[in-house]
């Protein structure tokens, strides 16, 4: 099925995108921090807004961005208390009920997200600023961004464990 | 069905769904939603889990989380551990056990610059298990060392679960880090004084280490450790004197990390491309799983399933004394099984409301939970940080680590009842802070 391999490559360079996009909010916030602590302590001259920057951009974008990654890369944290005493047939049901409620799970999550950011958009969601307006709907579709991707990234693999052995799959490298 | 009913099946469901691999933050999120949609409609669950996620990702505090994490990565790459470990090696190879020694306190210095376990122990443990294996020691002692001293990562100050207790207890992170300093000093301690003792009614476990070094070669050796003073000063010194918020020291530390990084000429391109992607890999599957525990948070909230149970205890009359016995002992058992950081958040929506209630001094209480973390690290069968050094030296036994730590965890129960004893190992430093 092409379209399911054409949709693989896009949900991949997608995912690259932004995580990329997160790794830049990390440095970003880093210095902006740093740079913010300096001339508030010796000058006492802070950078207007960078509590609202670091909050509701860098950390959304740091959070929400990269959790695609960390589903591509197996990297969420679960145990192992009797599964791998079960049958073959049952671990592998499990596996499948386990994926298919990540999917369901970051899917209800982007919905609400999705709702919370056209709601924020429709009103111009702002926070005052001594003198300017900073627009804090947009950091609202950051999250969706990130949630989108997740619930993708979750959804392939879900397909990917019923159809174990596609003939549309590119060979692992 | 009462709301308290629910709430008691909802924490068997979750269980369970644990028990069979479901990821973590997802069995709690998930039994969470679907428990406050039965108890409340699902509207209330719908509309939760519309604001939570994003309420806290832009938590100002948490914001402190990532940045520790790029620190103690970069630290790490940047070979500060080997200057560490030479020094140490230099100066104390000549006591009774010595290359176990300097490990140990290897381990806690560089906890000072990392604020994780995973980091402290593969970091120290790439470059001194090889050297003690080199000189005959006790393969059991060599990782068991590690593994144990590895865990001083999460007491010594920056410290990840130190900041995610801190988060769910109220508290402020900067007085949580304080306490953790005199505690992780005493546990490295005492680990040196049990080392000692060891090796020396038994020398085949560490035989002496013949060297002629040159004193030049030695205070050389201390001179290169420079940059682990120099985050603990920026880390601790800007937060212990008020300078800085955790956010903001952690910002610094990081930019410190870096700038060391880079003066010594290890900041290649791959290495800040690793370092980077390492960092929020970390930082989204530690989100996830809080973003779970938030929702069990509220869950318990509405289900009035932690209030019941305090209640219960309460009119038993038991002291709290007993009760922090009792919950060290479920925290041991359940360490076993659930690694710590899942452990961590899977326990505090259900028994910090019953601490609250009771009146223990959280901060107190913190350490006390923060040792037990460490004690699950190195203890059967799921003890992660011996897993994570299998997979350094995957030539010893899983059995011979677990055997190598049983040392370590007795003094552990030490240092525990200690701290239990004496309240103000944990509360000296926080109190002179105020």
């Amino acid at each position: 099925m092409t379209i399911l391999r054409l949709l693989r490559s896009i949900v991949d360079g997608y995912s690259r995108i932004i995580t990329v996009i997160a790794c830049l909010a990390l440095v970003i916030a880093m210095l902006h921090i740093f740079v913010d602590s300096l001339t508030t302590k010796f000058f006492s001259l802070p950078i207007e807004g960078t509590f609202q920057f670091v909050t509701k951009y860098y950390m959304v974008a740091l959070f929400f961005l990269p959790l695609a990654f960390a589903e591509k890369a197996d990297a969420h944290i679960s145990a192992d208390l009797i599964y791998s005493t079960l049958p073959e047939w049952l671990q592998r049901t499990l596996a499948l009920a386990s994926q298919a409620a990540m999917a369901g799970f970051a899917g209800v999550l982007t919905w609400q997200a999705w709702i919370k950011a056209v709601q924020q958009t429709r009103i111009g969601a702002f926070e005052g600023l001594a003198g300017w307006q900073l627009l804090i709907w947009p950091s609202r579709w950051i999250a969706v961004a990130g949630l989108v991707a997740f619930t993708l990234v979750a959804g392939l693999k879900l397909i990917d464990m019923i159809r174990p052995f596609p003939a549309d799959r590119e060979p692992e490298t | 069905m009462t709301d308290f009913s629910i709430g008691l099946w909802g924490v068997a469901v979750m269980i369970l769904l644990i028990a069979v691999r479901f990821p973590i933050g997802l069995a709690m999120g998930l039994v969470a939603s679907i428990g406050i949609a039965i108890i409340a409609g699902p509207k209330a669950a719908l509309s939760i889990l519309k604001s939570v996620p994003y309420a806290f990702a832009e938590n100002w505090e948490f914001s402190a989380v990532p940045l520790f994490i790029l620190m103690g990565t970069i630290a790490y790459v940047s070979g500060m551990t080997n200057s560490l470990f030479r020094a140490a090696r230099l100066w104390l190879s000549w006591l009774p056990g010595g290359l176990a020694i300097a490990t140990n306190f290897g381990c806690a210095g560089f906890s000072a610059a990392a604020g994780s376990s995973v980091v402290t122990s593969v970091a120290m443990g790439r470059i001194a298990i090889p050297e003690m294996m080199r000189f005959k020691y006790d393969r059991g002692l060599a990782t068991g060392v590690v593994a144990a001293a590895g865990t001083l990562g999460v007491m010594i100050p920056p410290s990840i679960p130190m900041i995610i207790y801190a988060y769910f207890a109220e508290l402020s992170i900067g007085e949580m880090f304080m306490a953790g300093i005199l505690p992780g000093l005493l546990t490295a301690l005492l680990y040196t004084v049990m080392i000692i003792v060891r090796c020396t009614a038994n020398p085949n476990l560490a035989p002496p280490i013949i060297e002629e070094t040159d004193p030049r070669e030695k205070w050389q050796a201390l001179a290169e450790v420079w940059p682990i003073p120099v985050i603990v000063l920026v880390v601790i010194g800007t937060i212990y004197t008020g300078v800085a918020s955790a956010t903001e020291s952690a910002a610094f530390g990081s930019i410190a990390a870096f700038v060391i990084a880079f003066l010594q000429g290890k900041l290649t391109w791959q290495v800040a491309k690793d370092s980077l992607l390492e960092t929020i890999r970390n930082s989204a599957s530690l989100f996830f799983i809080i973003v779970g525990a938030v929702l069990l948070t509220r869950f318990m909230a509405y289900s009035d399933l932690p209030e019941t149970v305090s209640g219960i205890v309460m009119s038993w009359g038991v002291e709290p004394m007993t009760l922090i016995l009792v919950t060290g002992v479920i925290f041991l058992i359940l360490g076993c099984f659930l690694d710590p950081i899942g452990l961590m958040l899977l326990a505090l929506p259900v028994f910090l409301p019953i601490f609250k209630s009771v009146d223990i001094n959280l901060i107190w209480f913190g350490i006390l939970f923060i040792k037990y973390i460490e004690i699950g690290l190195i203890t059967p069968p799921i003890g992660m940080n011996v897993f994570i050094l299998r997979s350094i030296v995957p030539d010893v036994p899983i059995g011979e680590i677990f055997r190598g730590t049983g040392w370590f965890f007795v003094t552990e129960l030490v240092v525990l009842a200690l701290l239990i004893v004496f309240p103000a190992i944990a509360l000296l430093l926080p109190g002179l802070m105020q």
